[in-house]
């Protein structure tokens, strides 16, 4: 296989000892090792890279990096697909298949290119404009059709089986860009003693080095500065990382492509890797990107940048063509246009300036390049690849045209500023160079080298020693490294002009922002509709929108809005960059946060018994609960019921291990907690528990629970799961800011006790089999007391208390035991038919019993609301004030009320809008239903539910509306507390 | 009667895997026989505290969060002002010491059950570590004997440098069985042996 029809014998930094095979579209081609895709393409003689995005234009490669538009490509296959590569910079690799984009049926015979004459139609902003008739609401008529042909490359679906790590690095100086600034920047920090993380986004360290001769001077300048650091072991590169984002506090985030190819995520390799690197200081050595001309048919395949012909010849070896144009508007593309020359091309130069340097023009003569001074380029001739330009002299209306394959267009240079604006140092415009550059440097952070405007070779070596020297300064190093040396053929100018473009009127589009299809026609009419902000404009427009974010069109766009208002550039002010500076795979994005490991789940001392004893689980938060046990029932409906029955029957046992646990000690904890909860703790006396409910400051209900007292200064606070992280805060909010004169210290013990409920008529008969030696009559342990107690030398905690209605303990062992400690009990108390229940069952209870949770508690409650006002002691406490706003004592407001079902046949469902029997079924009710269960008791569908002037009205039937299956569900108000209301059962 | 079951059993059990080139070259331990013990001062009472703990370890308390002490029986490590733990091999001492420290002056709270504590060690262990802590663990900056509150796949651990290439952290009991997953799976390329390690008096 041929290794392709402009891949030149020899030069360039690729390695023809490896020919590596690829596909384009299904058709095998041949490039080698260090090739781009886009230059083993261009190698071959695939000019044709894509169509453009609303046109279907034929498109070509315009550059050689991360700034090309045109260039996107899928790759991979399977899950591996991915849309958008930039070719310029998808490093070739064996049995790499790409396929280009956007056209239908094919890129090659796009009938799609049809939308080149509705362009009228399609111009900025045209989905305000167009497609909004023949009625109203027709939008949504079309907007399928033009959102399925919007986009450039397609998603798959099939899940990435790749694997995306991230990792942390620190480091004294971190060094962005390793050009000729970055090197030396490096070097001058990493001989300072600092430690130096340098990064670049290429494959290759040298940045423009790279776009030169591999055997002149420059390069042989590039290989002693990476030996000399390599010899630094203080000095880290990365090469193939892009750092895509700066944040506050010095942190910057880089993506590096870890591996080409294939990589083996069951052996861990990884195929990119999100890196947060914290520095002491920053040197930003980024570079530039090259800017286009703006002239008619722009986007002809065949128009690329200068200095990207010159990174084809010299890094690729790819001959762009056999007759090249270079239009300019400065000194720097001429060089470009002299070295194309001496590798064969026939080369003329069209150069907007009429003054011109005479040494260019000297050189150009001696090596045979033609030149026209004050000559604007106002077209490019050709449909699928260049023919030829149009051009007009000064003071010339006529057109003349030169035939050519290949135009190389330079506007100029512009710094790379998107990485330090990241921060909201906006940038400021130069007109020496006509360019933008930093508009400042935060402290500890330095640019050096193109990014700073500063162009020439010397010009960045040294800046960028310098800013090394100074970065190595700020982390705190005493920086005297020695001077580096530098090629003697660095020094050379950049004298420019800013571009012009040719007027509107002539034929063909001309193209600002190539990747969204932008014209200065749509600038025009974004003008004249009074989008005139160069944010309107940009969103109007979507110019600068694409995945390139207008690298090479932002700074074109802001000189043609600036003379649409008559402003100098400077004042025309510029986009906000925002990261990532160039895209991210959502794969890196996850990192190893998928599946599993999503986030973390805590699961409880005994969840190893549950999943060997056939329970279901659910997500409880950040929990895993044991919702039901399949002994039960094979699902949650009637699985519940059936645990139910055997609490209220005999006895059960259930994982209570999440609630939250707080250890308050200190010889001001009963002050503490009497000022926390809205009832009484200070007199709780040593071996008794109490139900307390705490408040918002805004008098809501924050949570409630139980708080044992087990000795003067020690307590055992419970919560519920779901606000157990909240009340621990709220403490500790309290301790530190509000009371810091109380000697209280509190402590999460969630993790340290595993809890169990062992509930029901026989559970004190069920715990007294377990444990023979405990005392646990009444007398020795009465309703809501509590004892610490060992059970065969384990340290243990008993609480009698109900969340139930019945009878019941809670038991806390130390959480290692309990697995062992619950086995004890189900096995010694197994006569009495103890099982285990879950949280459905759990859950059904308490609403029988009529207490509130998590469903009630919803931060909008209140105290009185809750029916819970007469708990409120006459003492001060955390949201007393507030709650005597007047909203929150006004009479009708929605509180607590117990429902039953009068349907036999129907039931009652969760978040149904309740309505009185004469209301019309609309709008937002007079209430809602807040839980609902199957009462095995009075053997019906009950509920608890908040409804406006509450127990008022008790005895009433409403009705209970649930839209979304359409259903009306008579009811009855009643108390709610189903169960045992004078609490009977408890007391036994 | 009752036997303690760690909330990594099952996990354990799983043993190591060989990483990319074929090797293991890290191991994962869990560690047993340590008990713990949180002290907290009462701000009020510091010097109280600090003269009755003293006393009752034998050993000066660390001068400031981040530092650790041997003392009696184990060692004492600061957390922050007025804040310690105390990691012993011996329960016995730790619970004499729990009951020791007068109600007034602090408090006294066991997190011997609350904690799963964990050894990564390797020539490669602080890459790994790295992937999900936002630590400097650079060897002269994290040196022998440093530790820092962190958090690691969102929760909060505790780090410790123990030695040249090892590391033990202190996870919640709770987190144990996620923060041992995303261990191993951030593993996975390096290769790793799995054991038990009793560090207890009591083997």
């Amino acid at each position: 296989m041929s290794a392709g029809p402009r891949r030149l014998a020899m030069g360039g930094r690729i390695d023809r000892d490896r020919p590596l095979r690829f596909t384009l579209d299904g058709r095998s081609m041949l490039g080698f090792a260090g090739d781009t895709l886009a230059s083993a393409l261009l190698a071959n003689g695939a000019t044709l890279v894509g169509r453009s995005f609303k046109y279907h234009r034929p498109r070509g490669l315009l550059a050689a990096g991360v700034e090309e538009p045109n260039g996107l490509v899928t790759l991979g296959s399977g899950g591996r697909t991915t849309p958008n590569v930039v070719a310029t910079v998808a490093e070739l690799y064996e049995g790499m298949t790409a396929r280009r984009q956007n056209g239908w049926p094919s890129v090659g015979f796009d009938l799609l290119a049809i939308n080149s004459c509705f362009a009228p139609m399609l111009s900025a902003g045209f989905y305000y404009k167009t497609f909004m008739g023949p009625r109203r609401g027709s939008w949504m008529f079309y907007e399928p059709m033009i959102r399925r042909a919007a986009g450039l490359g397609q998603a798959v679906h099939e899940r990435d089986p790749d694997r995306y790590e991230t990792r942390h690095e620190f480091t004294d100086v971190l060094v962005v860009g390793a050009g000729p600034a970055g090197l030396c920047a490096a070097l001058g920090a990493g001989l300072a003693g600092a430690t130096v993380l340098l990064v670049e986004q290429d494959s290759l360290a040298g940045g423009r080095l790279l776009s030169a001769s591999p055997t002149g001077e420059t390069a042989q300048w590039r290989t002693q500065i990476l030996a000399s650091l390599a010899q630094l072991a203080n000095v880290k590169i990365l090469c193939r990382t892009t750092a895509i984002g700066l944040y506050d506090g010095n942190t910057v985030a880089l993506v590096e492509r870890c591996a080409q190819g294939q990589p083996d995520p069951l052996r861990g390799e990884a195929r990119e890797c999100v890196i947060t690197v914290r520095a002491k200081a920053i040197v930003f050595a980024s570079g530039a990107i090259e800017r286009p001309l703006v002239f008619s048919d722009n986007d002809r395949p065949g128009v690329m940048l200068a200095g990207a012909a010159q990174t084809y010849l010299h890094r690729f070896a790819v001959a762009m063509g056999g007759h090249a144009v270079f239009a300019t508007n400065n000194d720097w593309a001429w060089r470009a246009a002299l070295e194309l020359s001496g590798a064969g091309t026939t080369v003329t130069i069209l150069d907007q300036r009429a003054e011109l340097d005479p040494a260019l023009t000297a050189a150009a003569r001696a090596a045979g390049v033609a030149v026209e001074a004050g000559a604007l380029l106002t077209r490019a001739l050709g449909g699928r690849r260049t023919e030829g330009v149009e051009f007009r002299s000064a003071g010339s209306a006529r057109e003349r045209s030169i035939a050519c394959d290949v135009v190389c267009v330079s506007a100029g240079w512009s710094p790379a500023v998107h990485l330090t604006s990241h921060t909201g140092i906006k940038p400021v415009y130069r007109d020496d160079i006509d360019a933008f550059v930093p508009g400042g440097f935060a402290a500890g952070h330095f640019g050096a080298g193109a990014v700073t405007g500063r162009f020439a070779l010397e010009e960045a070596a040294r800046g960028g020693h310098d800013a090394g020297i100074g970065a190595a300064r700020h982390a705190g190093y005493a920086a005297t490294s020695p001077s580096i040396a530098i090629p003697a053929t660095a020094n050379a100018g950049y004298a420019i002009e800013p571009a012009r473009t040719p007027v509107r009127g002539g034929r063909g589009k001309a193209f600002v922002d190539f990747q969204n299809d932008v014209t200065t026609q749509d600038l025009a009419i974004s003008h004249q509709e009074g989008y005139v902000s160069v944010e309107h404009l940009k969103r109007y427009t979507t110019l600068g929108m694409g995945t390139d974010q207008g690298k090479t069109s932002n700074v074109n766009a802001i000189r043609l809005m600036a003379a649409e208002r008559g402003l100098d550039v400077a004042s025309a002010g510029t986009t906000t960059f925002r990261p990532p500076y160039t895209p991210v795979s959502l794969g890196a994005l996850a990192g190893r946060n998928v599946g599993h490991h999503f986030r973390p789940i805590r699961r409880s001392p005994l969840h190893e018994w549950h999943i060997a004893n056939g329970a279901a689980m659910i997500e409880a938060g950040p929990w895993l609960r044991a919702w039901y046990y399949r002994w039960a029932g094979d699902s949650a409906e009637r699985a519940y019921v059936v645990e139910m029955r055997n609490v209220r029957s005999s006895v059960g046992v259930s994982d209570v291990s999440s609630l939250g646990k707080i250890d308050v000690q200190g010889p001001d904890a009963a002050e503490f907690l009497n000022r926390l909860y809205v009832n009484g703790f200070a007199k709780l006396p040593v071996g008794k528990a109490r139900y307390g409910v705490m408040l918002n400051d805004d008098a809501t209900v924050l949570d409630d629970g139980t708080c044992a007292r087990f000795s003067e200064t020690r307590y055992f606070m419970t919560t519920t799961t779901a606000q157990a992280g909240e009340v621990m805060s709220h403490l500790e909010f309290l301790l530190q800011t509000a009371w810091t004169e109380l000697d209280v210290q509190v402590a999460s013990l969630t993790d340290e006790w595993c809890g169990m409920s062992i509930a029901g008529p026989k559970s004190r008969q069920a715990l007294q089999l377990a444990f023979a030696d405990c005392d646990l009559t009444d007398a020795a342990l009465p309703h809501m007391g509590c004892r610490e107690l060992e059970l065969a030398g384990v340290s243990a905690r008993l609480l009698r208390l109900s969340f139930s209605g019945e009878l019941a303990f809670e038991l806390y062992v130390p959480a290692d035991y309990g697995i062992s400690v619950w086995e004890h009990i189900l096995t010694r108390a197994a006569p009495l038919g103890i099982r285990a229940y879950g949280l459905e069952a759990l859950a059904s209870l308490r609403i029988e019993k009529g207490h509130v949770a998590g469903l009630e508690l919803d931060h909008r409650t209140t105290l009185d609301d809750l029916g819970l006002g007469k708990m409120a002691a006459d003492k001060p406490f955390v949201g007393r004030a507030l709650r005597e706003r007047p909203d929150l004592r006004a009479g009708g407001r929605w509180s607590l009320v117990g429902l039953e079902c009068l349907e036999p046949s129907a039931r009652l469902r969760g978040g149904a809008i309740l309505f009185a029997g004469s209301d019309p079924i609309a709008g937002h009710g007079r209430g809602y239903i807040t839980s609902v269960t199957w009462s095995i008791t009075l053997d019906k569908f009950i509920a608890l539910g908040l409804y406006q002037g509450g127990l008022q009205h008790i005895n009433e039937e409403i009705i209970c509306a649930y839209p979304l299956k359409g259903e009306q569900v008579r009811a009855r108000i009643v108390s709610p507390v189903f169960v045992d209301p004078h609490g009977e059962r408890l007391r036994v | 009667m009752f036997e303690r079951r760690s909330a990594l059993a099952p996990y354990l059990a799983a043993g190591g895997r060989d990483g990319a080139n074929g090797a293991r070259t890290l191991r994962i331990s869990e560690l047993r026989g340590w008990h713990l013990l949180q002290l907290a001062a009462f701000d009020a009472r510091g010097t109280h505290f600090r003269n009755a703990l003293t006393s009752l370890i034998g050993a000066e308390l660390p001068a400031a969060a981040g530092q650790q002490r041997p003392c009696d029986h184990g060692r004492i490590l600061c957390l922050s002002r007025g804040q310690y733990w105390v990691d012993s091999r011996d329960a016995a001492w730790l619970a004499d010491l729990s009951r020791a420290i007068p109600p007034e002056a602090g408090a006294a709270t066991p997190l011997s059950h609350g904690r799963v504590r964990l050894a990564v060690e390797g020539a490669v262990a602080r890459a790994l570590l790295a992937k999900g802590i936002a630590v400097d663990l650079h060897p002269s900056v994290f040196r022998v004997g440093d530790f820092a509150q962190t958090a690691l796949h969102h929760t909060g651990i505790l780090l410790e440098r123990c030695a040249e290439s090892r590391y033990e952290l202190f996870a919640s009991r709770t987190y144990s069985a996620s923060i041992w997953e995303w261990i191993i799976d951030a593993a996975l390329p390096f290769g790793y042996d799995v054991r038990v390690e009793d560090i207890g008096d009591n083997k």
